[in-house]
């Protein structure tokens, strides 16, 4: 660390103002620094180093812990039930992802071509969504898709799906990851439109004029226009998007409390938290978190560095 | 509030709480129950709705009247994610409670693993074989025991008298006859309601359906001489409970693969007279609407032959000193103040089985009298009291067999599997 350059009388006052301002950076980051360290290096480093131990209720409670090498890893990965976890939480997660950007985007973009009321009240459904928290919004779902009252199947029976009437779907996993996904779009979509809409609202008026002079269609200004200048925006909230919904949690869990199938619904969020909370088995949760993280970075690192990229660019120009 | 952060967190929740807690401090599983300063602070955790307020004010300010200079704290807990927090605070010297509730399924769990201090030599003083037996059970680890019944909450089964009345059925003295007089019941459809059934049966309520087995005289598994445990639904006692399950699912039952949600609130196939028969706690009585209620019936879930009730799951909660409390003597003695009479008996008054079931005549008279829940509670059994039992339910093991046994599947096939899942489970060291 920089020492103060009061006690260094022999530099000259202009270095000094220069040595000075060089602090200051590293002063304004000093406290987002620490709470990183804090609130996510330090559990970061528990979860790696338990991860290689046997850690379960009985350490918890003062036992010292085991090493146990690669074990917990070697039994994670070579778990076929994990495996499965694994590979649907990504086809989940990528479902979830592209039918939030779609309807967000989509969204966005009415909102750049409707009237200032109708945008307005579109702002404010879409800002009640964001902000119902995670329980009641699951609640209300379940509500809606309830067996004998929900209004789903009320619905659905009178449309001529008489083998809706009475029809439990969260009993089978294909029904309870369809109510998952919807709940999890439903509430990433308000986010997503309205940074896409901040995208797209920063696209020149003068170069869509310019276009739609050239003879462009409204879907060729679209795809040719608007989007390129708004992309960096909108994969931003895309990998956020990824992110979130690779370890997408409470609405599963809760879904799951419905009991038939939790083996067959498990993603990687509730198979960590059955594993430690349900199970005890720290190490083993630690381990497959591990993995968890591994899996994000890879999954996003070509989208950083295109990010990246993007950014080096935007600077060149 | 930021819908995203919260998601967030969710998630972080899973990941985030393995690695918190886990301090390094020594000491084995309370080898004393006594210890600590004269002088000091005692904090109680109670949980939400449970112990009611005229009780907590009595506890503190008895105890501070016979401990001059002490405090007594009482922190009422949340039970969304008491198990996290508990496993993390009653791991620190520091963080612990010095008196916990905790709830029965999961007192075994936390007595085999050193969380409680060893109560036995208070046992006899504090009531003896008068605490809820199967609660007692439950606390009750290498043969010592760590956490006796604090409380506890009988299940009855509420009927239609009139519904009864009118298709002529008796109140059923056994298992077979209220399969019979739901089937009757549904048959005869006294009111002509639309999709009429017989009993509410939703597979969601686990602690429902293993009333069937309990009074049958099976359970999930039983421990074996050498230590070991032993899935035991694939017993031909258990497999009768199932058969009559499935029998009343195929022919006159409601809510086979109703949710979670639905199965918590029994009371609304009720309310709208679609069923002559639920199930509930006794704390379901204020859900049931007051048309209703007048003719309404209440009784105990029968047992297999008639005379007495039958064995059903009771739920409530169970209390011990910490392990890690830096204030044990000073909690032994809350800890009494809590077995007293005046405590026992403010806990019956809102409506709980108090954990010393003497103090039940205090219990206010409703369609359930106080009597019939104390004699439901002496006759409840618990589920396995193995260490590992919190995880075969963090499992969901048998809501998953629950519920695959309402959806029409081979019951012996099924129970032979989760069997399986319960030994490999309740066996892992």
């Amino acid at each position: 660390m920089t020492t103060d350059p009061g006690l260094t009388p022999a530099v000259p006052a202009a270095r000094r103002r220069h040595r000075r301002t060089q602090l200051t950076p590293y002063l304004l980051v000093a406290p987002v620094f620490v709470a990183v360290i804090v609130a996510l290096g330090y559990p970061l480093v528990r979860q790696i180093v338990m991860s290689f131990q046997e850690f379960g209720l009985r350490q918890q409670f003062g036992q010292a812990p085991e090493w146990v090498g690669l074990d917990n890893y070697r039994t994670v990965l070579s778990d076929p039930a994990m495996l499965r976890v694994l590979l649907r939480s990504i086809v989940f997660c990528l479902v979830c992802v592209v039918l939030t950007m779609v309807a967000g985007t989509a969204l966005a973009v009415l909102m750049t071509v409707v009237s200032r009321w109708a945008r307005l009240a579109l702002q404010v459904a879409l800002l009640f969504v964001w902000a119902m928290p995670v329980m009641v919004t699951v609640t209300v779902w379940q509500w809606l898709f309830d067996s004998r009252y929900g209004v789903v199947n009320w619905l659905l029976s009178h449309l001529g799906f008489t083998g809706m009437e009475g029809h439990a779907w969260t009993a089978d996993p294909m029904g309870l990851f369809t109510v998952a996904a919807l709940i999890v779009v439903w509430m990433s979509v308000p986010l997503v439109a309205f940074m896409s809409y901040a995208g797209l609202s920063q696209v020149p008026a003068e170069v869509m004029e310019a276009a739609s002079l050239d003879g462009a269609s409204a879907w060729r200004r679209f795809r040719s226009v608007m989007l390129p200048l708004a992309l960096p925006v909108i994969m931003i909230v895309g990998l956020l998007q990824i992110v979130w919904d690779l370890r997408v949690f409470t609405q599963i869990y809760v879904l799951q409390q419905n009991g038939g199938s939790t083996d067959d619904t498990n993603l990687l969020g509730t198979a960590i938290y059955r594993l430690g909370i349900g199970q005890g088995d720290y190490g083993m949760a630690s381990a497959l978190a591990t993995v968890v993280l591994i899996l994000t970075l890879l999954l996003t690192w070509k989208y950083i560095s295109t990010l990246v990229n993007q950014q080096k660019e935007a600077a060149a120009r | 509030m930021d819908a995203r952060i919260i998601k967030c967190a969710a998630a972080a929740l899973a990941v985030g709480l393995l690695t918190v807690g886990c301090s390094s401090a020594s000491g084995g599983s309370g080898e004393s129950v006594s210890g600590g300063p004269d002088k000091g602070t005692v904090r109680v955790w109670f949980m939400q709705d449970s112990i009611p307020q005229d009780a907590q004010d009595y506890l503190k300010t008895a105890f501070e009247k016979e401990h001059p200079g002490s405090t007594l704290k009482i922190e009422i807990q949340q039970w969304d994610d008491i198990i996290a927090k508990l496993q993390t605070a009653m791991a620190s010297d520091k963080e612990t409670p010095d008196l916990a509730e905790i709830g029965n399924t999961t007192a075994s769990t936390f007595a085999s693993v050193g969380a409680f201090a060893d109560l036995s030599p208070l046992y006899q003083e504090l009531g003896g074989a008068k605490l809820i037996p199967s609660f007692v059970g439950a606390g009750t680890a290498h043969g010592k025991k760590y956490a006796l019944p604090l409380y506890a909450g009988a299940s009855v089964i509420y009927y239609r008298k009139d519904l009864f009345a009118k298709a002529h059925i008796a109140q059923p003295r056994t298992l077979g006859e209220l399969v019979r007089a739901a089937q009757k019941v549904k048959a005869a459809n006294p009111d002509k309601h639309r999709n009429f059934q017989g009993i509410y049966l939703p597979a969601a309520d686990n602690h429902f359906m293993e009333a069937w087995i309990f009074s049958q005289g099976a359970n999930y598994a039983r421990q074996n001489a050498d230590g070991t445990w032993k899935g035991t639904l694939a017993t031909p006692q258990a497999g009768a409970g199932l058969a009559m399950l499935q029998e009343l699912w195929k022919t006159a039952a409601l809510g086979a693969s109703d949710s979670s949600q639905q199965g918590a609130a029994p009371w609304v196939p009720y309310n709208n007279g679609e069923v002559a028969i639920v199930s509930g706690r006794t704390f379901a009585e204020k859900n049931i609407s007051p048309e209703m209620k007048k003719n309404t019936a209440v009784m105990a879930i029968p047992p297999v032959t008639a005379g007495g009730v039958g064995h059903s799951f009771s739920g409530g909660s169970s209390i011990g000193i910490s392990a890690k409390s830096q204030v044990k003597s000073l909690a032994q003695d809350a800890l009494k103040l809590v077995y007293g009479k005046e405590f026992q008996a403010k806990v019956a008054a809102q409506g709980w089985i108090p954990g010393n079931t003497d103090y039940t005549s205090a219990i206010p008279q409703s369609l359930s009298s106080g009597q019939l829940q104390a004699q439901i509670v002496a006759n409840s059994v618990l589920t396995p009291t193995a260490e590992n039992w919190a995880v075969v339910q963090g499992d969901n093991i048998p809501a998953d067999f629950w519920a695959q046994l309402a959806r029409g599947g081979d019951a012996g096939k099924l129970a032979r599997e989760t069997d399986g899942k319960i030994e490999k489970v309740l066996n892992k060291k």
